[in-house]
């Protein structure tokens, strides 16, 4: 190698608009069927119930077949969790270190969300495919039931973790604004 | 951001529940009714 070649880096690719719309949509699909399976498991509505759930197989098939064919880099390809950046980043959280957790200036709680992705993936998957095979199978429907609980809290433990993340910035800087003035609100 | 992925999530839950209500309608004019366990507890009978 000579002094004018640069070693070779890798080139991070920038997500496009079109990929995140498809992220959101997607998202908006899953939870929404989600939220209908949940509340239709009632035997009055247990066609709306069958109907929202192959809704959300449906949905998280479509997500893996497209997390396999995205390229490098895109929002749509579905990362593995692992311990040691998720170890660093609770260890910043209970430390308090708003640069590495969302703080201004924000990020990275990429460890977080990837672990997030991953139980909700599986945990809503094996609820709606132990749903779709108690069709077949009736025996299953207990297994269906317990997995669809699970499912739930994982969701709402999901929602509860984003609002108090996106909430946490907002309470360290208001902190910081009465710890420098502790008397006047204005300055 | 967050009010607006909330609100994508209930007007999708508000259109799928429409969808999901209008299946049940079809289906219940086709006589599938009752839970995977009842439809089971008819057959044996």
């Amino acid at each position: 190698m000579t002094t004018t070649e640069k070693a070779a880096t890798p080139v991070r690719r920038k997500p496009k608009a079109i990929e995140f719309t498809i992220l959101y949509g997607w998202h908006a699909v899953i939870s929404g069927a989600f939220i209908v399976a949940y509340f239709s498991g009632d035997e009055d509505t247990y066609a709306m119930h069958q109907f929202a759930g192959y809704l959300v197989l449906a949905a998280i098939a479509v997500r893996v077949i497209a997390a396999v064919f995205a390229p490098q880099g895109s929002p749509l390809r579905i990362r593995c969790p692992t311990v040691a950046p998720l170890a660093a980043w609770l260890a910043a959280l209970a430390a308090g270190n708003r640069a590495r957790i969302g703080g201004p200036p924000s990020l990275p709680r990429r460890p977080f969300f990837v672990l997030m992705a991953a139980a909700l993936l599986i945990s809503i998957g094996a609820a709606a495919a132990s749903g779709a095979t108690a069709d077949f199978v009736p025996f299953i429907e207990h297994l269906h039931e317990a997995l669809g609980e699970l499912a739930l809290w994982i969701v709402l433990g999901h929602v509860g973790s984003v609002f108090v993340l996106n909430a946490l910035p907002k309470l360290w800087r208001r902190s910081a604004g009465s710890r420098l003035c502790p008397t006047d609100e204005r300055c | 951001m967050l009010w607006k992925l909330a609100s994508r999530t209930l007007i999708a839950a508000a259109v799928i529940a429409l969808l999901a209500g209008a299946w049940q309608i079809v289906a219940g004019t086709a006589g599938e009714k009752g839970t995977r366990t009842q439809q089971v507890s008819h057959d044996d009978d």
